[in-house]
């Protein structure tokens, strides 16, 4: 019994500490949100899936369940197929149904120019990529705008962006 | 609520995950085209196009009735049947609105609606104006604008008015030659629209064109 006891204060200081570590953008309120939202962070943690407005549900408080996290890597030039930008997004949280959707843009001069999409799902954790084929187009800002769900804990974006020359 | 969209989530799991990748797109391949995707796609055009947010740029109480509706230059859009539209300029001429003369460095406001709060609002100044074919001729100066009520905290601010117009607050940059201006917004896709077993769609963007001279 003694041992239970501990175990829970121990799991209970665990889910504080998460809480005060967690990114800005998840903890903050609605204004924090959006201006975040420009740079939105490469990694998530997830939100309350209640809601069905953006700006609505970042007003709400957050439910999230400790490990979970939505993350885009940076674009990158892929090394298994030369001539190609490619980006990685992944959704972990254990013990769930975990979803990711991903996005990948070049920056133009009319605005974000879409380029491929991709999606996952999976039970713990997933991934999925977008990928371009962008030999010889000079060097641009490439952005990669990801989705992340999870059955209970929520939802998070994230984004992640890298300038290259293909 | 989340224990009525959890439940949703596990019934719409059994549908599966279709990736769409018909839209990986090139410069010629979105050249001049309305790209649809979805069922439904070449009879919802019309109404798609009129669920795009319209951007008016004005100069102050001075020049009321005179707006500058700007020109759709770009667009990524879903409607509320999940269809997408996208068009990105091409080989054909752009289309920009009238120029207006207005005074070097002059504030300016840009009303955009109806429209959700973006998460990303950007303006961007092309020195020079356009060419012949309506392609800016030199590079953008970039000027992001950030939310907030307080027109002084920022170079570019923007607010929400009435649940349903963003007012964008900025100043032109000095200027001697015309010049045109691009307003670049981009939504997140709703939470709604996001689900397991739902294609991957693109988040909402579109882009506006103005044009000023010095006179």
């Amino acid at each position: 019994m003694e041992a239970r006891k501990a175990f829970v204060l121990v799991l209970t200081i665990l889910t504080i500490i998460a809480g005060t570590t967690m990114p800005a953008a998840s903890s903050g309120g609605e204004r924090a949100s959006r201006v975040d939202a420009v740079e939105a962070p490469a990694t998530a943690t997830l939100r309350s899936m209640s809601g069905t407005r953006v700006a609505a549900s970042l007003l709400e408080p957050l439910v999230f369940q400790y490990g979970c996290y939505g993350q885009t890597d940076r674009p990158h030039l892929s090394s298994h197929v030369p001539g190609t930008v490619n980006v990685v997004a992944r959704t972990v949280c254990p013990g769930e149904s975990v979803y990711v959707q991903t996005s990948l843009y070049r920056d133009r001069w009319y605005g974000p120019q879409f380029l491929d999409s991709g999606s996952n799902s999976g039970f713990g954790s997933t991934s999925t990529n977008a990928a371009w084929n962008c030999s010889g187009s000079g060097t641009y800002t490439y952005r990669a705008y990801s989705y992340h769900e999870a059955t209970v804990s929520g939802w998070a974006y994230t984004s992640n962006s890298a300038r290259l020359t293909c | 609520m989340v224990v009525v969209a959890a439940a949703g989530l596990l019934v719409s799991m059994g549908f599966g995950v279709v990736a769409l990748r018909t839209v990986a797109a090139t410069d010629q391949s979105r050249s001049d085209q309305t790209t649809l995707l979805g069922t439904e796609a070449s009879a919802q055009n019309a109404r798609d196009l009129t669920e795009i947010p319209s951007a008016f740029l004005d100069f102050g109480d001075d020049t009321r009735g005179r707006d500058q509706q700007g020109t759709l230059i770009a667009y990524d859009w879903t409607n509320r049947e999940g269809v997408l539209v996208s068009s990105s300029p091409g080989s054909s001429k752009v289309e920009w609105p009238e120029s207006r003369t207005v005074k070097s460095s002059a504030p300016f406001r840009i009303r955009v609606g109806p429209s959700e709060p973006p998460l990303l609002l950007e303006l961007r100044f092309f020195r020079g104006g356009v060419d012949a074919n309506g392609v800016p001729v030199r590079a953008p100066e970039y000027l992001a604008c950030l939310e907030t009520p307080d027109r002084k905290t920022a170079p570019c601010t923007w607010s929400e008015q009435d649940g349903s117009t963003i007012q964008v607050f900025a100043r032109l940059p000095a200027y001697d030659e015309p010049m045109a201006m691009i307003l670049v917004a981009q939504w997140h896709p709703q939470p709604a629209q996001t689900r397991y077993g739902s294609p991957p769609t693109p988040p909402p963007m579109v882009s506006w064109g103005f044009l000023v001279d010095p006179g």
